[in-house]
């Protein structure tokens, strides 16, 4: 009579896994995109340097009337938090498409390769944020706007991740998805108030009630400059809810289909 | 309890289809039109057909069968890399499954890198990895390229690598249930293969329950204890490896 043993490998074990093989992932995708560039990571710079002093040429050009508190400050924390948002999707948007060839000849933990692309991010938005707390130190705002900045992004991350984890799952399912979240994304980055301020009772402050980058970047800036009608324990607690929730979703959307993902891709 | 007795692996009525009519690389809007217009029709192959068998602790199992009989699905399935359709698989022990040895490995990167990133994709942590480093150098008798990078390399030495940290890996994991498909050769030369035919031979003896996929029928007849013959997705017949091998030639 053949008899039958279970043994199931913990959960712990499962984590450490794809956190390592995550970090491997991500370092080597690091040191390959940046190789045989002359400007390597700065080039990570280069889109949301050039847009911070175009924006900054045009608002004392054309809008200089307008009187935002330590304005280049405002406006470089909302356009790298909005560019972190739109790189993290975007390359979420292809990395299980992109590696079929790889998750049909290996067992790996699929989440390994999201995650290892939102950490890739992650390490080349460490330049940003170097720009952004010199900004800071720069204009003599006060230093805990740099605490609050690096708080938002932790929080940021989680949810940034989320959505990562939603978009590579849509991703298998349609090609479609990385045509569609760069309109998107330009959509998020004119109704959100990166280069300009919302106050409360207009139409556009009321849209962006509903937009989870609004308070992310509300709270990134907090010390530096508050939001009229905002107050910083509800703003935390709704970044810390969209970060858990967002993460929440995304992940349980990946998960439930992953295992169509070998033989979709 | 006799190692014999001890089930490692239990399929039981596998069935497993493909839908042909997804276009991988075609837009939605593509398929959406495709599908209301009615010329594309569903287009299913069925990769496996009730399969059914059974693997005991130890016990190493050729599949064979021509290309596309379903071979690579049927291990994929018991990886739980694809879905089945219907029917059950118990698989119980930890696994390891590899198909060909190269995967993972980057041109761009040096052989010292990529030993660390082979070791990462199966599993091996960093500090395991740098335990078992000098071993899988002078496995692949590739000493004087540690710091050299992959894409200078000639497809053999590319190989030798590769099946280098595979193996090392596999000993390293000792897995209870190993699936192989098609690595039984050690590409690089002669010697190399020689040298890999052994050691692969090792990791076949160590104990573990073993589903070898493979045209090699020598191979088959000379490692397997018993042989799944596969067509069209279907069990076509299963027996002793020197029967199963031996009717599998004649046809």
């Amino acid at each position: 009579m053949l008899k039958v043993f279970s043994m199931t490998s913990p959960t712990r074990e499962r984590l450490r896994r794809i956190s390592s093989l995550s970090f491997s992932l991500a370092k080597v995708h690091f040191k390959l995109r940046n190789e045989g560039t002359y400007l390597g990571m700065f080039w990570y710079l280069l889109n949301p340097v050039v847009l911070f002093a175009v924006l900054l040429f045009v608002k004392h050009a054309a809008f200089s009337h307008i009187s935002i508190p330590n304005y280049p400050l405002y406006l470089l924390v909302g356009l790298v938090m909005q560019n972190y948002l739109s790189r993290s999707v975007l390359g979420a948007v292809d990395v299980i498409r992109k590696n079929g060839g790889f998750i049909r000849s290996v067992k790996i933990p699929l989440e390994s390769l999201v995650v290892a692309s939102s950490l890739n991010l992650l390490y080349a938005h460490a330049f940003e944020a170097i720009l952004v707390a010199g900004t800071i130190l720069f204009l003599g705002v006060p230093a805990t706007t740099i605490v609050f900045y690096a708080l938002s992004l932790l929080l940021f991350a989680l949810f940034a991740l989320g959505v990562s984890f939603a978009a590579s799952t849509l991703g298998v399912f349609a090609n479609d998805i990385g045509n569609i979240w760069p309109i998107f994304s330009q959509i998020l980055f004119f109704i959100t108030p990166i280069f300009y301020e919302v106050e409360p009772g207009t139409l556009l402050y009321a849209a962006n009630q509903f937009n989870p980058l609004y308070y992310f970047i509300s709270l990134a800036r907090w010390p530096a400059y508050q939001q009229p009608g905002a107050s910083l324990p509800v703003l935390l607690a709704i970044a810390a809810s969209l970060a858990a929730i967002g993460l929440a979703v995304g992940a349980t959307v990946f998960r439930m289909h992953k295992r169509k993902f070998a033989e979709l891709v | 309890m006799n190692n014999q007795d001890v089930l490692r692996i239990r399929i039981d009525s596998v069935s497993k289809s493909f839908d042909m009519s997804i276009h991988k690389n075609q837009p939605m809007l593509f398929r959406v039109v495709s599908a209301f217009s009615g010329k594309e029709g569903k287009k299913e192959v069925r990769a496996l057909d009730n399969v059914s068998f059974d693997v005991a602790a130890g016990e190493i199992l050729g599949v064979i069968g021509r290309n596309g009989s379903g071979k690579s699905t049927l291990l994929r399935v018991i990886a739980g890399i694809f879905q089945h359709d219907s029917g059950s698989v118990i698989v119980n022990g930890n696994v390891s499954y590899l198909s060909g040895f190269s995967q993972g490995l980057k041109e761009k990167l040096t052989m010292r890198e990529n030993i660390y990133l082979g070791g990462a994709v199966m599993g091996i942590s960093g500090s395991d990895m740098e335990a078992m480093f000098d071993d899988v150098v002078r496995f692949s008798g590739l000493d004087d390229f540690v710091d050299a990078k992959l894409h200078q390399f000639s497809t053999g030495m590319s190989a030798r690598l590769a099946f280098s940290i595979a193996v090392h890996c596999l000993e390293f994991q000792k897995p209870d249930i190993l699936l192989l498909d098609e690595v039984l050769g050690g590409g690089g030369d002669i010697d190399f293969q020689k040298k890999a035919a052994e050691k692969m031979s090792g990791i076949l003896k160590s104990g573990a329950t073993v589903v070898l996929v493979s045209h090699n029928m020598s191979e088959v007849r000379k490692n397997c204890h018993k042989v799944v013959w596969l067509e069209k997705g279907k069990v076509k017949a299963h027996g002793t490896a020197e029967e199963m091998v031996a009717a599998y030639e004649r046809e």
